[in-house]
């Protein structure tokens, strides 16, 4: 009795593990992602391990390589001037595959097939506007060559406490937080990531079903004046042009019309932006006249949701035509 | 407190260790019934006391009719379901529609919450009272077995509903959880389990996405969610029902088979014997039976198909479309009666002829079923046409109902026709390697946002 009760949890616990490990090495096909860092005095919030693989195909299916500095890029060196572009995950474009990222297209357009990136991306995920403000002087010192730069924000309702803390930017220090100083055990922990993409997958689901908001206290800031200051202080970290790139949401009537989703705070942000001589692309006509001659939305996927989540294919390509009619304008 | 929950886990197993430690079926009968109570209070504590009103109220009336021998006191336990029913249900829909149809303006409707699962546990007590009058059981003395039968926490949300001369004699012997049964019964919830958060929900996104807005979408975009909302249907509720049968199949319960590979049915009359079985025979037997059936003439039999129909159209909810959808059944049962051809063996050919175009018969009246009025159903139909649009043609509607389609076909050609329902071999090291995959898969690929089960709102 006791031998037998002894296989059977042998063969569930051999089972369980076996199981694991086959469903996971579907993941390296589906949704992978490697190792990131959050890297607060670098360029951007966090970076990928360089040299790494992203399979992403719970939405959309993308994928993709991480450059050697742990950015989504296309292979090849930056040219002697070259637009910069910050922005979150829809500038990372994991979603679509490599060539359709407005990026990659921006690139295409300048580099006319010399090699050279002539558009680089900084993006991160989960790095929105307080927190592209935060990294803005460790980026400009890090690419002291960007001509111009960009950052793409899908909303303007940022935290005016966020913004505040936003300011105060750390240094740039190239030789702190990246993937060369990690102790064993982190490296091991990014081993396992990377080796282990249904921990990831899981993990995620279940903060999805688990995803609460976050209540902040937001105490006596004022949005106008945090974004003021936040935004003449990187005017004044960069000369160059230097534009955002906002994106609204979008919506299909029950009639069948689109219907665009501006920030509450969009007329505010954009007075504010002209008076600190920021450009602001907003790309909202664009996917209008892709609605309407096209019959496409810049959001969304075969397998989630028209309208919704992250840019497509479709979107990207918007993206990158404000883009290049906007460096275009400026002779960058 | 969902079948997929932590809670309903923790909230099983401390039941089924009960179940397991009692030593007599009338101990059983009450953590039955304990069990039942605490489900039902955990989803909405209010309506526990009209359950058991309800309950109280069949108890008195059978034992009354017993005593006296007069029908006309389940005649009245039966009314008393009905107008409960009625009034929670369609009291609504029924005076602003008399209001709309005599141009009285704005008329006193009311805020009614609808009790969980009230149309299913109201049909059980029906059924027992029913079931009295024909003598196919006797009153029951025990109030706690008769509430545990009435309240039975698996199917209360979403059926089957089980008739109670098939589960009061269940409840009459000492039910132990047993190797055999918990193989088979984890196989079914894990069957369930995928069909609903895998399946229905990943297609349900599709679906609501063009059913909210039809006139941006273009022909082939609307066909694929109709198409979506046909398996998306299917796979929530018989996903359901597999898991409630798998749950009371741990405990020993047999509650019968509600679907059988409805989608493989040739017309109409055979896919209301393969789609939520329960509902239909209850409609059989205590609606279309007892109204005469086929056996008073051809006419009358029309007719009766057609109520029978109708009401259980209505029974889906206090909508026109409901009601339209009943009819819309109704009429092909009706002509399928009137035009299906008698006796001989049908070719291949004709088989699958005649399964495509119950398909198509099904989908098409899905759309009356999903929309929100008559008028959004036929702006569908009409965008059913349009060329232009978004085209958007979902990944999962294509694999999974290439999935569905494959399995449909296994059944037709191995097994009759009918649905699988073969345990794992959990014995085995390769069934508990087969179930660790099934698992995993289902955690990795499940859809993690709002997920409600369709028929929780009949």
């Amino acid at each position: 009795m006791r031998k037998n009760g002894r296989k059977q949890v042998f063969q569930w616990t051999s089972a369980l593990l076996a199981g694991f490990f086959v469903v996971n090495a579907l993941c390296f096909g589906y949704e992978r992602q490697p190792g990131c860092l959050v890297t607060p005095e670098l360029p951007a919030a966090s970076v990928w391990q360089p040299g790494a693989v992203i399979v992403h195909g719970t939405e959309g299916y993308g994928i993709s390589k991480v450059d050697e500095n742990g950015f989504l890029n296309s292979d090849g060196t930056l040219a002697e001037r070259y637009v910069l572009m910050m922005g979150a995950s829809h500038t990372q474009g994991k979603e679509v595959s490599p060539g359709q990222r407005y990026s990659t297209l921006v690139n295409d357009y300048f580099s006319g097939g010399s090699g050279f990136l002539t558009a680089y991306s900084i993006a991160s995920d989960g790095h929105f506007l307080p927190s592209q403000i935060r990294h803005f002087r460790a980026a400009v010192e890090a690419f002291p060559n960007a001509g111009a730069i960009t950052i793409e924000i899908g909303s303007t309702d940022d935290s005016p406490r966020e913004l505040h803390d936003a300011r105060k930017q750390p240094v740039y220090d190239p030789g702190n937080g990246g993937f060369n100083n990690l102790s064993p055990v982190s490296r091991l922990k990014l081993a396992a990531k990377e080796g282990l993409p249904l921990l990831t997958l899981l993990k995620k689901n279940f903060q999805t079903l688990r995803a609460q908001a976050a209540e902040e206290t937001e105490g006596p800031y004022d949005y106008e004046t945090e974004l003021d200051a936040a935004l003449s202080l990187i005017r004044s970290q960069f000369d160059g042009p230097l534009a955002f790139v906002y994106h609204p949401t979008t919506e299909i009537q029950p009639d069948g019309s689109l219907k665009l989703g501006y920030s509450d705070n969009w007329e505010i942000f954009c007075q504010v932006c002209e008076k600190n001589g920021i450009d602001v692309i907003d790309t909202g006509p664009g996917f209008t006249r892709l609605y309407e001659t096209e019959q496409k939305l810049p959001y969304g996927f075969s397998n989630t949701t028209p309208g919704s989540g992250h840019l497509n294919a479709a979107g990207h390509r918007i993206l990158a035509e404000e883009i290049i009619s906007y460096l275009e304008e400026n002779r960058v | 407190m969902t079948f997929y929950s932590i809670n309903f886990l923790l909230f099983f197993l401390a039941a089924t260790a009960l179940v397991q430690l009692s030593k007599t079926p009338k101990t059983q009968r009450r953590v039955f019934l304990l069990a039942n109570a605490v489900f039902y209070a955990y989803w909405d504590v209010r309506f526990l006391l009209l359950l058991l009103g309800v309950i109280w109220v069949c108890y008195v009336c059978a034992r009354l009719f017993e005593s006296s021998g007069k029908p006309a006191f389940l005649y009245g336990g039966v009314a008393a379901c009905l107008a409960l029913l009625g009034f929670c249900k369609y009291y609504n829909f029924f005076i602003s529609s008399f209001a709309r149809a005599f141009g009285l303006g704005s008329v006193g409707t009311l805020n009614i919450i609808l009790p969980l699962g009230i149309s299913f546990y109201l049909f059980q007590a029906m059924s027992y009272l029913l079931d009295v009058k024909k003598g196919a059981i006797t009153a029951e003395r025990d109030f706690v077995k008769l509430a545990a039968y009435i309240s039975f926490f698996p199917q209360i949300t979403s059926g089957p509903i089980v008739k109670a001369h098939d589960f009061l004699p269940q409840l009459d012997r000492l039910h132990r959880v047993r190797k055999d049964n918990v193989y088979l019964g984890v196989t079914r919830f894990v069957t369930g389990l995928t069909k609903k958060v895998v399946l229905a929900d990943r297609i349900g996104v599709a679906v609501n996405a063009v059913f909210a807005a039809p006139a941006a979408y273009n022909g082939l975009s609307i066909a694929m969610a109709v198409i979506g909302y046909s398996l998306q249907i299917y796979c929530d509720f018989s996903g359901y029902s597999d898991m409630a049968i798998g749950i009371a199949t741990v405990w020993d319960f047999d509650l019968g088979r509600n679907f059988n590979m409805p989608y493989l049915a040739e017309n109409p009359s055979d896919f209301w014997r393969r789609w939520h079985i329960s509902l239909s025979s209850w409609f059989r037997d205590y609606v279309y039976i007892p109204l005469g059936g086929s056996r008073r003439g051809r006419f009358r039999t029309y007719v009766n198909l057609l109520v029978t129909m109708l009401l259980s159209g209505l029974w889906h909810g206090a909508n026109a479309t409901f009601l339209v959808w009943g009819a819309y059944h109704g009429l092909g049962c009706v002509a399928h009666r009137m035009l299906g051809r008698r006796g001989g063996q049908k070719k291949p050919w004709q088989t699958a002829l005649c399964t495509a175009a119950n398909c198509l018969f099904v989908s098409l009246g899905w759309v009356i079923f999903r929309a929100e009025s008559v008028g959004k159903a036929m702006e569908i139909f009409r965008g059913l046409f349009r060329g232009t649009g978004i085209c958007y043609v979902n990944v999962f509607t294509v694999v999974y109902g290439g999935m569905i389609a494959l399995t449909h076909l296994y059944a037709r050609f191995r097994r009759n026709a009918n649905a699988p329902e073969e345990a794992l071999k959990l014995d085995t090291f390769r069934g508990k390697l087969l179930l660790s995959v099934w698992i995993f898969l289902i955690l990795g690929l499940m859809y993690c946002g709002n997920s409600a089960f369709i028929y929780a709102n009949f």
